[in-house]
């Protein structure tokens, strides 16, 4: 499904080039359940943002269904993220002022769904998640737990095909990240492609695929090694 | 994103901030209301002025001795002329179909006493047409005699102010009074009439041409009042005067005539002009409060940057995010223009009872305008912090930094 060829990006630090992502090459197939490891500043992060259309690589070719992305503008840019891909944070990234719904609604406004078609779409998601006795509650009335489900469900609403988690679990307690990371695998089980950024080993050995980064470069793919 | 969610993410976004926003709303207001009550004090202005004008009667010619070129400069109010304009001046005049009537004027300034009382005043000598050219009307008594236009009756009529300065409330009609070295019989006193432009006659006497030229020692009228036939006649008659003043002073015009209707236009257009600068004046506030919108704008879009990330990562292109901030300096604008609208229009009245000797009034445009103006103070002061949101790069936004 998705296919990074030679891949650079480079910033510009003060006077100095830093190269976050340095020649980067990557196959990701349809329905892989994948974790990038890596230290910080490892580029495992600026993989992430570019896969999400977020950042634009310096050089190098990302398709995407076999389409090319590079070239794409910051409308059809806007259009992709819309259409294709659901984002977790670390810190949730809950509008305060809203409400759960309000939070859920977002996506479905942007996309300009009508009102009523929302409201079912919405209860569902929300059902699903078994946040259903929550929708009115704002984000500082729910637990950490609840905020991140609020935010996979915000993610998971317009059923994108690919899903990428930031440190889902770096801000939730052990408990809350155990039940964060089965949600994020039944997911993955229902045929959505998810990728993982995380520093934590233990929920990074748990996806099929396991990669590790170093210098903008793969060092190591569990794929590679069972092919 | 469709139009009412716009609205209502903007409302949403506005009552998470309710002082902040209050504040915003209350400059706006504070504006808005001082652009409407500021040119309803101006439109007033230029209503009383020109009413005032309207007031002296309608359609009349004011027939000025000598021309801008025989006494040199400015208009000649004072001037003097080869060939002074007298009464039989003044009955010629009349003789024209066009004509209404005309009304010869002497004015002068003498001491007027009754018993222990004294104070200098403004006398008018005029005929009898002077009351049907001026509008006035007589409270007690009668006006100046109709008969002989060359006979120098001792007799006056009082304005009505100066009656009541120097009888009070008592009834003088028939009693007699001094001015300057003569004595005058009282024969009528003036209906109160609000204050009159040019000449005040509340606090003037009248009292026969000829008299007047006597006490003056004057033979030259001040001025000849005519009254035309209507409106339409006005500019004809103006020329027919021109054409018997040449016939008689020997082949020279040496008048000028005003028009009542030019003096209001040109007061007219001069307060107009007044009701646009204060407007103006007042639209600065309006540039104030814009800036404060720009500045609470700017704070929100670095206070919600990483929202801001959050909508582009949910597929928010550009133009999106900059519509949503635009929407909020908008609603605080147009919220704030249309407070301030209702506390102006609703102050006007309040003024107007508080102050009743003068009416102020609202012009229909200032509306339009304050509105307009509130409009475009929200998009022109938005749109920067707008396009400051709608650039932020979206991984930096996200990351809050």
């Amino acid at each position: 499904m998705i296919s990074l060829h030679d891949i650079c990006r480079e910033f510009q630090v003060g006077d100095e080039r830093v190269r976050a992502l340095d020649h980067l090459s990557i196959q990701i197939d349809r329905g892989e359940y994948m974790s990038i490891m890596g230290a910080s500043g490892s580029g495992k992060s600026t993989l992430l943002n570019i896969l999400g259309l977020l950042d634009m690589p310096s050089s190098g070719s990302y398709r995407f269904e076999e389409k090319e992305l590079t070239r794409l503008d910051e409308e059809e840019c806007a259009a992709f993220r819309r259409e294709k891909i659901g984002f977790i944070f670390q810190s949730f990234h809950l509008i305060p002022r809203l409400s759960a719904y309000g939070n859920l609604e977002l996506p479905l406004m942007l996309k300009g769904i009508p009102p009523h078609e929302r409201r079912e779409m919405i209860v569902k998601a929300l059902g699903d998640l078994g946040l259903s006795n929550r929708a009115n509650h704002l984000p500082k009335e729910l637990s950490g737990g609840q905020q991140q489900r609020v935010a996979i469900a915000r993610a998971m609403i317009l059923k994108p095909p690919l899903l990428l988690a930031d440190e889902p679990t770096g801000n939730l307690d052990t408990h809350s990240g155990r039940e964060m990371i089965e949600i994020l695998e039944s997911l993955g089980e229902q045929g959505v492609t998810l990728l993982i950024v995380t520093h934590d080993p233990q929920l990074g050995r748990r996806a099929r695929r396991q990669i590790l980064m170093r210098d903008g470069q793969i060092i190591g793919d569990t794929r590679s090694v069972l092919a | 994103m469709r139009i009412d969610d716009v609205v209502r993410f903007s409302i949403k976004s506005l009552s998470a901030y309710p002082a902040r926003t209050a504040l915003i709303l209350l400059a706006m207001v504070i504006s808005i209301a001082s652009v409407i009550i500021l040119t309803s004090l101006g439109e007033g202005a230029r209503l009383y002025v020109t009413g005032q004008f309207r007031s002296l009667g309608s359609h009349l010619l004011f027939v000025l001795p000598g021309r801008t070129e025989t006494t040199g400069g400015l208009p000649p109010i004072f001037g003097t002329a080869p060939h002074d304009l007298t009464i039989d001046d003044s009955i010629a005049l009349a003789h024209s179909v066009l004509i209404e009537r005309t009304a010869p004027i002497v004015i002068g300034a003498a001491d007027v006493s009754y018993g222990s009382k004294e104070r200098e005043v403004t006398v008018i000598g005029s005929s009898h047409n002077l009351k049907n050219v001026f509008e006035l009307k007589v409270a007690k008594g009668r006006f100046l005699p109709d008969d002989d236009i060359y006979r120098s009756d001792r007799v006056c009529v009082l304005g009505e102010k100066l009656h009541k300065e120097l009888f009070g409330h008592r009834d003088v009609v028939g009693e007699w009074v001094r001015i300057g070295n003569y004595r005058f019989r009282i024969i009528g006193i003036l209906a109160p009439r609000g204050a009159s432009v040019g000449i005040d006659m509340s606090d003037a006497v009248m009292i026969p041409t000829p008299t007047a030229q006597m006490l003056f020692d004057r033979p030259a009228l001040f001025r000849i009042i005519v009254k035309a036939k209507n409106k339409q006649a006005l500019p004809r008659a103006e020329q027919e005067i021109l054409d018997t003043i040449r016939i008689r002073h020997g082949g020279e015009a040496d008048i000028t005539i005003i028009r009542q209707d030019a003096m209001i236009s040109t007061f007219d257009n001069i307060l107009k002009t007044l009701t646009w600068a204060v407007g103006a004046i007042a639209a600065i506030s309006l540039i104030v409060a814009g800036i404060l919108i720009m500045n609470v704008m700017m704070v929100a879009v670095s206070q919600r940057k990483s929202e801001i990330g959050l909508l582009k990562a949910l597929g928010a292109p550009t133009h999106q995010v900059m519509r949503i901030f635009l929407s909020e300096a908008l609603m605080l604008s147009l919220s704030g223009g249309v407070l301030g609208l209702i506390f102006g229009l609703a102050s006007v009245p309040l003024i107007n009872y508080l102050i009743p000797d003068f009416v102020l009034q609202t012009p229909v445009w200032s509306i339009f305008a304050a509105l307009a103006t509130a409009i475009a103070t929200g998009l022109i002061f938005g749109s920067i912090p707008a396009l400051k949101a709608a650039r932020l790069n979206p991984v930096t936004a996200l990351s809050g930094k």
